[in-house]
Protein backbone atom coordinates (compact mmCIF):
# COMPACT_ATOMS: atom_id res chain seq x y z
CA UNK A 1 0.00 0.00 0.00
CA UNK A 2 1.53 3.33 -1.10
CA UNK A 3 1.57 6.63 0.74
CA UNK A 4 -1.65 7.89 -0.86
CA UNK A 5 -3.62 4.75 0.01
CA UNK A 6 -2.13 4.34 3.50
CA UNK A 7 -2.37 8.01 4.51
CA UNK A 8 -5.99 7.89 5.81
CA UNK A 9 -5.12 4.87 7.97
CA UNK A 10 -1.98 6.49 9.42
CA UNK A 11 -3.77 9.80 10.06
CA UNK A 12 -6.72 7.95 11.60
CA UNK A 13 -4.46 5.97 13.92
CA UNK A 14 -2.58 9.02 15.20
CA UNK A 15 -5.71 11.19 15.44
CA UNK A 16 -7.39 8.50 17.54
CA UNK A 17 -4.46 8.38 19.95
CA UNK A 18 -4.28 12.15 20.44
CA UNK A 19 -8.05 12.54 20.79
CA UNK A 20 -8.26 9.78 23.43
CA UNK A 21 -5.20 10.93 25.40
CA UNK A 22 -6.15 14.60 25.47
CA UNK A 23 -9.82 13.73 26.02
CA UNK A 24 -8.88 11.59 29.01
CA UNK A 25 -6.80 14.42 30.51
CA UNK A 26 -9.70 16.85 29.96
CA UNK A 27 -12.30 14.52 31.52
CA UNK A 28 -10.13 13.66 34.55
CA UNK A 29 -9.25 17.30 35.11
CA UNK A 30 -12.91 18.33 34.87
CA UNK A 31 -14.02 15.64 37.30
CA UNK A 32 -11.24 16.56 39.73
CA UNK A 33 -12.25 20.23 39.64
CA UNK A 34 -15.88 19.23 40.25
CA UNK A 35 -15.03 17.03 43.24
CA UNK A 36 -12.72 19.70 44.70
CA UNK A 37 -15.44 22.32 44.34
CA UNK A 38 -17.88 20.02 46.13
CA UNK A 39 -15.32 19.34 48.84
CA UNK A 40 -14.82 23.07 49.34
CA UNK A 41 -18.57 23.71 49.59
CA UNK A 42 -19.00 20.83 52.04
CA UNK A 43 -16.13 22.01 54.24
CA UNK A 44 -17.63 25.50 54.29
CA UNK A 45 -21.06 24.14 55.26
CA UNK A 46 -19.52 22.05 58.02
CA UNK A 47 -17.64 25.04 59.35
CA UNK A 48 -20.85 27.08 59.45
CA UNK A 49 -22.65 24.25 61.24
CA UNK A 50 -19.90 23.94 63.85
CA UNK A 51 -20.02 27.71 64.50
CA UNK A 52 -23.75 27.48 65.33
CA UNK B 1 1.09 17.50 43.04
CA UNK B 2 -0.88 19.43 40.40
CA UNK B 3 2.30 21.23 39.28
CA UNK B 4 4.18 17.92 39.00
CA UNK B 5 1.34 16.40 36.96
CA UNK B 6 1.23 19.41 34.63
CA UNK B 7 5.02 19.29 34.19
CA UNK B 8 4.88 15.57 33.40
CA UNK B 9 2.02 16.09 30.94
CA UNK B 10 3.94 18.80 29.08
CA UNK B 11 7.23 16.85 29.14
CA UNK B 12 5.50 13.69 27.89
CA UNK B 13 3.55 15.63 25.26
CA UNK B 14 6.71 17.36 24.02
CA UNK B 15 8.54 14.03 23.72
CA UNK B 16 5.59 12.49 21.88
CA UNK B 17 5.55 15.36 19.39
CA UNK B 18 9.33 15.04 18.96
CA UNK B 19 8.94 11.30 18.40
CA UNK B 20 6.25 11.99 15.82
CA UNK B 21 8.50 14.48 14.00
CA UNK B 22 11.41 12.02 14.04
CA UNK B 23 9.16 9.21 12.79
CA UNK B 24 7.85 11.18 9.83
CA UNK B 25 10.72 13.51 8.99
CA UNK B 26 13.89 11.60 9.90
CA UNK B 27 13.23 7.85 10.07
CA UNK B 28 13.34 6.20 6.65
CA UNK B 29 10.37 4.42 5.16
CA UNK B 30 10.26 0.70 5.99
CA UNK B 31 10.55 -1.64 3.02
CA UNK B 32 8.97 -5.09 2.73
CA UNK B 33 10.59 -8.25 1.32
CA UNK B 34 9.48 -7.30 -2.20
CA UNK B 35 11.27 -3.94 -1.89
CA UNK B 36 8.00 -2.00 -1.66
CA UNK B 37 7.87 0.94 0.80
CA UNK B 38 5.32 0.51 3.62
CA UNK B 39 3.97 3.88 4.79
CA UNK B 40 1.52 2.27 7.24
CA UNK B 41 4.56 1.10 9.24
CA UNK B 42 4.65 4.68 10.63
CA UNK B 43 1.82 3.58 12.96
CA UNK B 44 4.45 1.46 14.74
CA UNK B 45 6.02 4.53 16.44
CA UNK B 46 2.95 5.03 18.65
CA UNK B 47 1.34 1.59 18.43
CA UNK B 48 4.18 -0.22 20.21
CA UNK B 49 4.66 2.45 22.93
CA UNK B 50 0.93 2.41 23.81
CA UNK B 51 1.03 -1.38 23.81
CA UNK B 52 4.07 -1.64 26.11
CA UNK B 53 2.67 1.08 28.37
CA UNK B 54 -0.66 -0.70 28.70
CA UNK B 55 1.02 -4.00 29.65
CA UNK B 56 3.25 -2.20 32.13
CA UNK B 57 0.23 -0.44 33.67
CA UNK B 58 -1.58 -3.77 34.09
CA UNK B 59 1.46 -5.25 35.84
CA UNK B 60 1.70 -2.13 38.01
CA UNK B 61 -2.00 -2.53 38.86
CA UNK B 62 -1.25 -6.05 40.10
CA UNK B 63 1.75 -4.85 42.13
CA UNK B 64 -0.36 -2.17 43.83
CA UNK B 65 -3.12 -4.75 44.31
CA UNK B 66 -0.66 -7.06 46.07
CA UNK B 67 0.58 -4.15 48.20
CA UNK B 68 -3.01 -3.44 49.23
CA UNK B 69 -3.54 -7.07 50.25
CA UNK B 70 -0.40 -6.91 52.40
CA UNK B 71 -0.82 -3.42 53.94
CA UNK B 72 -4.61 -2.86 53.73
CA UNK B 73 -3.81 0.75 52.97
CA UNK B 74 -6.57 2.19 50.71
CA UNK B 75 -4.05 4.31 48.80
CA UNK B 76 -2.75 1.13 47.13
CA UNK B 77 -6.29 0.24 46.06
CA UNK B 78 -6.64 3.71 44.48
CA UNK B 79 -3.25 3.34 42.77
CA UNK B 80 -4.19 -0.14 41.53
CA UNK B 81 -7.48 1.17 40.13
CA UNK B 82 -5.67 4.11 38.48
CA UNK B 83 -3.06 1.82 36.89
CA UNK B 84 -5.67 -0.64 35.60
CA UNK B 85 -7.78 2.19 34.16
CA UNK B 86 -4.75 3.72 32.41
CA UNK B 87 -3.82 0.26 31.12
CA UNK B 88 -7.37 -0.19 29.79
CA UNK B 89 -7.45 3.21 28.06
CA UNK B 90 -4.07 2.51 26.47
CA UNK B 91 -5.32 -0.97 25.60
CA UNK B 92 -8.20 0.56 23.63
CA UNK B 93 -5.61 2.60 21.74
CA UNK B 94 -3.62 -0.56 21.04
CA UNK B 95 -6.76 -2.17 19.59
CA UNK B 96 -7.57 0.97 17.58
CA UNK B 97 -4.10 1.34 16.02
CA UNK B 98 -3.71 -2.43 15.66
CA UNK B 99 -6.97 -2.85 13.77
CA UNK B 100 -6.07 0.06 11.46
CA UNK B 101 -2.61 -1.37 10.81
CA UNK B 102 -4.09 -4.83 10.16
CA UNK B 103 -6.48 -3.34 7.61
CA UNK B 104 -3.76 -1.32 5.91
CA UNK B 105 -1.21 -4.12 5.79
CA UNK B 106 -3.13 -7.37 5.66
CA UNK B 107 -6.30 -6.10 3.99
CA UNK B 108 -8.61 -7.27 6.78
CA UNK B 109 -9.92 -5.52 9.91
CA UNK B 110 -9.38 -8.53 12.13
CA UNK B 111 -7.61 -11.88 12.12
CA UNK B 112 -7.42 -14.45 14.91
CA UNK B 113 -3.63 -14.58 15.10
CA UNK B 114 -1.90 -15.09 18.50
CA UNK B 115 -1.15 -11.43 19.38
CA UNK B 116 -4.52 -9.98 18.41
CA UNK B 117 -6.36 -12.85 20.06
CA UNK B 118 -4.36 -12.81 23.30
CA UNK B 119 -4.67 -9.02 23.57
CA UNK B 120 -8.41 -9.24 22.94
CA UNK B 121 -8.75 -11.79 25.77
CA UNK B 122 -6.65 -9.52 28.01
CA UNK B 123 -8.99 -6.59 27.34
CA UNK B 124 -12.07 -8.72 28.04
CA UNK B 125 -10.54 -9.76 31.38
CA UNK B 126 -9.90 -6.15 32.34
CA UNK B 127 -13.40 -5.13 31.28
CA UNK B 128 -14.45 -7.68 33.92
CA UNK B 129 -12.37 -5.79 36.50
CA UNK B 130 -14.59 -2.71 36.13
CA UNK B 131 -17.76 -4.81 36.19
CA UNK B 132 -16.53 -6.36 39.44
CA UNK B 133 -15.74 -2.97 41.00
CA UNK B 134 -19.13 -1.56 40.15
CA UNK B 135 -21.02 -4.63 41.35
CA UNK B 136 -19.60 -4.75 44.91
CA UNK B 137 -20.93 -2.09 47.27
CA UNK B 138 -19.02 -2.76 50.45
CA UNK B 139 -15.77 -0.76 50.16
CA UNK B 140 -13.28 -3.12 51.81
CA UNK B 141 -14.66 -6.16 49.94
CA UNK B 142 -14.54 -4.19 46.68
CA UNK B 143 -10.88 -3.30 47.25
CA UNK B 144 -9.97 -6.85 48.27
CA UNK B 145 -11.73 -8.57 45.36
CA UNK B 146 -10.34 -6.01 42.90
CA UNK B 147 -6.79 -6.53 44.18
CA UNK B 148 -7.04 -10.31 43.75
CA UNK B 149 -8.63 -9.90 40.31
CA UNK B 150 -5.94 -7.45 39.17
CA UNK B 151 -3.24 -9.96 40.14
CA UNK B 152 -4.94 -12.86 38.33
CA UNK B 153 -5.66 -10.77 35.21
CA UNK B 154 -2.06 -9.51 35.04
CA UNK B 155 -0.86 -13.05 34.34
CA UNK B 156 -2.17 -12.39 30.82
CA UNK B 157 0.23 -9.47 30.27
CA UNK B 158 3.45 -11.52 29.85
CA UNK B 159 1.47 -14.19 27.96
CA UNK B 160 0.33 -11.52 25.49
CA UNK B 161 3.85 -10.12 25.21
CA UNK B 162 5.42 -13.51 24.50
CA UNK B 163 2.55 -14.88 22.37
CA UNK B 164 4.15 -13.92 19.05
CA UNK B 165 7.59 -15.02 20.24
CA UNK B 166 6.43 -18.51 21.21
CA UNK B 167 3.67 -19.26 18.70
CA UNK B 168 4.16 -18.87 14.93
CA UNK B 169 2.40 -15.65 13.90
CA UNK B 170 2.14 -13.16 11.04
CA UNK B 171 2.47 -10.31 13.57
CA UNK B 172 5.88 -8.62 13.15
CA UNK B 173 8.50 -9.15 15.88
CA UNK B 174 10.77 -6.09 15.88
CA UNK B 175 12.58 -6.71 19.15
CA UNK B 176 13.97 -10.13 20.02
CA UNK B 177 16.95 -11.62 21.85
CA UNK B 178 19.26 -10.55 19.01
CA UNK B 179 18.23 -6.88 19.37
CA UNK B 180 16.13 -4.34 17.47
CA UNK B 181 15.58 -5.06 13.78
CA UNK B 182 15.52 -1.51 12.50
CA UNK B 183 17.79 1.35 11.53
CA UNK B 184 19.29 3.65 14.18
CA UNK B 185 17.10 6.64 13.23
CA UNK B 186 13.97 4.46 13.44
CA UNK B 187 15.06 3.19 16.84
CA UNK B 188 15.70 6.77 18.01
CA UNK B 189 12.18 7.84 16.93
CA UNK B 190 10.74 4.81 18.70
CA UNK B 191 12.67 5.40 21.94
CA UNK B 192 11.66 9.07 22.08
CA UNK B 193 8.00 8.11 21.56
CA UNK B 194 8.30 5.34 24.16
CA UNK B 195 9.77 7.74 26.75
CA UNK B 196 7.06 10.30 25.98
CA UNK B 197 4.34 7.68 26.38
CA UNK B 198 5.75 6.49 29.72
CA UNK B 199 6.01 10.03 31.12
CA UNK B 200 2.53 10.97 29.84
CA UNK B 201 1.01 7.82 31.32
CA UNK B 202 2.71 8.53 34.68
CA UNK B 203 1.01 11.93 34.70
CA UNK B 204 -2.34 10.28 33.89
CA UNK B 205 -1.81 7.76 36.68
CA UNK B 206 -1.16 10.51 39.22
CA UNK B 207 -4.13 12.54 37.97
CA UNK B 208 -6.46 9.52 38.23
CA UNK B 209 -5.08 8.70 41.70
CA UNK B 210 -5.67 12.28 42.84
CA UNK B 211 -9.25 12.12 41.57
CA UNK B 212 -9.92 8.87 43.41
CA UNK B 213 -8.42 10.23 46.65
CA UNK B 214 -10.57 13.37 46.42
CA UNK B 215 -13.69 11.28 45.71
CA UNK B 216 -13.06 9.06 48.72
CA UNK B 217 -12.54 12.11 50.92
CA UNK B 218 -15.81 13.58 49.69
CA UNK B 219 -17.70 10.32 50.27
CA UNK B 220 -16.22 10.07 53.75
CA UNK B 221 -17.31 13.59 54.67
CA UNK B 222 -20.79 13.02 53.24
CA UNK B 223 -21.22 9.79 55.19
CA UNK B 224 -19.72 11.19 58.36
CA UNK B 225 -21.77 14.37 58.47
CA UNK B 226 -24.87 13.21 56.63
CA UNK B 227 -24.24 15.67 53.77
Amino acid sequence: MGIKEALPYVVGAYMGIWVVLLGYVFIMNNRLSGVKKELGALSEALEKRSRK
Amino acid sequence: MKKAITALLFAGGALLLTGLALAFLVAPMAVNQKGVEIFSQKIFYFHVPVSETSLLAFVLGAVFGAMFLVNKNPKYDFLSLAAVEIGFVFGLLVEWTGVIWTRAEWGVWWTWEPRLTSYFILMLMYAGYFVLRSSVNEESAKARFSAVYSIVAAVNAPLTFFAIRLIPSVHPVVFDSSGAHMEASMLAAFLVSMSGMLIFSTALLLLRYQLQTAREELDYLKNEFGG
